[in-house]
C-alpha cells in the first residue's frame, strides 16, 4: 500500500476538527486504506469530496452543539472581518495617504482579527462616524480624514460597527480570534494592480469564492460562510444603489447590477437559513 | 431515516462490524445501490451513536490499520424494525394497487 496515499488521505482529514481527528482519524484512515485498490496512489474523487464536505459538516455541527446561535454569530464575525480587512487594504492603497486614518482602520482590523470585541466596537464606531463626517452638513473636515463624499464609503465602515454592536448586545459565545494568515487579504487588496486583466481576475476569484460558499452551505450544511458573504456584500448594495441614483435616470446597467447583487444576497441568506435549519434539526432529541 | 442509516443498521443486524465491513455489507444488502464513502459513513455513524442506535464495541489493529467495531443497541434494533414495518406498509399501498391495475383494462 502506498504511503503516499496514506499521507494524502491524512491531509484531507484536516477538514475535520482536531478533537474529532484524535477520536476517529486513525479509524477513518484504516477504512479508507482498506477500501483502496492495492496500486492506488491518489484518493478516490468521491472519497475526497465526501471527506471535505463531511469535515466541514462536522465543524458546523460542533459549533451548533456548543450554541445554536453560534452559527449566526460566527458568520457575522466572518463578514465583519472581511470588510475591515478589505477596508485596510483600500486605505493603504489610497493615492494621498492619511496616516491617522490608516492607523484607525488598522486598529479596527487588528481588534476584529484578535477578537477584542469591545475595542473593535469602539474604533469601528469612531471610523464609521469619521467616514460619515464629510456628508454631515455644517461640519468642517478634520485634516486627518480623507474626504469621502458618498454613502457607499460610509456603509463600508458603518456595517462593521452596526454588526459589532449587535454582537456585543447579543452576548452569544466568546468572540473568536482569527489566524494571522487573514492579513494576506489586505495585503492583496493594497497591491497596486490596475487595469482590465486584474479587474477580471478579481471578479473571477470573487465569483469562484461565492460558489464555494454556496457549495459549503448546500453540501456541508454550514451556514457561516454564506452569512459572512452576505454581510460582506451589504456595502456593495449601497454602492450599487448610489450608482443607480447619481445617474439621474437610473441606467439599465446600474439597476441590473443592483438587482444581481440583491438576488445574490437573497440566495446566500436562503442557503444559510436552510443549512441552519438542518443543523438545528440534528440537535433535536 | 435515510437510506444510508437504514442499511448501516441493517448491516449490523448479524453482529458487530468495523467501518469497511459496514460499507461492504450495506452495498451487498442494497444490491449495490448504497455505496458509502467514508465521509458519509462516519457522519451517519456519529448521528446513529448520538441517537443511541449503535455503540462502539471494541477496536483492534490489523496490518497497521485501526479498526473500530460497532454494534446495534436495543433502541437501534427497535428503530430498524419500525422503519422496515413503515416501508413495508408504504410498499403495500402500491403493490396492492398494481395487482388490481393489472387486471383492470385501461381506457384511452
Amino acid at each position: 500500500m502506498s504511503g503516499r496515499l496514506r499521507r494524502r488521505y491524512e491531509r484531507l482529514l484536516f477538514t475535520y476538527p482536531a478533537a474529532y481527528r484524535r477520536a476517529h482519524g486513525d479509524e477513518m484512515l484504516g477504512t479508507l486504506l482498506e477500501a483502496a485498490r492495492p496500486d492506488q496512489r491518489l484518493p478516490a474523487p468521491r472519497e475526497a469530496i465526501s471527506l471535505l464536505l463531511g469535515g466541514l459538516r462536522t465543524r458546523a455541527h460542533q459549533a451548533a452543539r456548543q450554541s445554536p446561535q453560534r452559527l449566526w454569530t460566527d458568520g457575522l464575525q466572518l463578514g465583519v472581518l472581511l470588510i475591515v480587512l478589505v477596508n485596510l487594504g483600500h486605505a493603504l492603497q489610497a493615492p494621498f495617504p492619511f496616516p491617522l486614518w490608516i492607523a484607525l482602520v488598522a486598529i479596527t482590523a487588528l481588534a476584529v482579527l484578535r477578537g477584542w470585541t469591545r475595542t473593535a466596537l469602539i474604533v469601528a464606531t469612531v471610523a464609521a462616524l469619521a467616514a460619515a463626517r464629510p456628508l454631515l452638513p455644517q461640519v468642517s473636515l478634520p485634516w486627518w480624514l480623507p474626504g469621502y463624499g458618498d454613502w457607499s464609503m460610509v456603509a463600508r465602515y458603518a456595517v462593521p460597527a452596526a454588526v459589532l454592536a449587535a454582537l456585543a448586545w447579543s452576548r452569544v459565545g466568546r468572540p473568536r480570534a482569527w489566524s494571522w494568515w487573514w492579513l494576506v487579504l489586505p495585503a492583496a487588496a493594497a497591491l497596486p494592480l490596475e487595469g482590465n486583466p486584474w479587474a477580471l481576475a478579481q471578479a473571477v476569484l470573487q465569483v469562484g469564492l461565492l460558489l464555494v460558499v454556496l457549495v459549503v452551505a448546500v453540501g456541508a450544511f454550514d451556514p457561516r460562510p454564506a452569512i459572512g458573504a452576505a454581510v460582506y456584500l451589504a456595502p456593495g448594495l449601497v454602492y450599487a444603489a448610489e450608482e443607480a441614483m447619481t445617474a439621474g435616470v437610473p441606467s439599465t446597467l446600474a439597476l441590473g447590477y443592483w438587482v444581481v447583487l440583491a438576488a445574490l444576497m437573497v440566495v446566500l441568506v436562503a442557503a444559510a437559513w436552510r443549512s441552519r435549519r438542518y443543523q438545528l434539526r440534528q440537535l433535536e432529541p | 431515516m435515510t437510506a444510508a442509516s437504514y442499511f448501516i443498521l441493517a448491516a449490523l443486524l448479524d453482529g458487530p462490524l468495523h467501518g469497511y465491513g459496514i460499507i461492504k455489507q450495506a452495498e451487498s444488502l442494497s444490491g449495490g445501490r448504497v455505496r458509502l464513502a467514508a465521509g458519509t459513513l462516519y457522519g451517519a455513524l456519529d448521528r446513529l451513536a448520538e441517537e443511541g442506535f449503535i455503540l462502539a464495541d471494541r477496536q483492534e489493529v490489523v496490518e497497521g490499520r485501526m479498526r473500530r467495531y460497532y454494534r446495534l443497541t436495543e433502541d437501534g434494533v427497535h428503530a430498524l424494525h419500525s422503519e422496515a414495518a413503515r416501508m413495508e406498509q408504504a410498499a403495500r399501498v402500491v403493490t396492492r394497487r398494481s395487482g388490481s391495475a393489472a387486471i383492470t383494462p385501461r381506457l384511452a
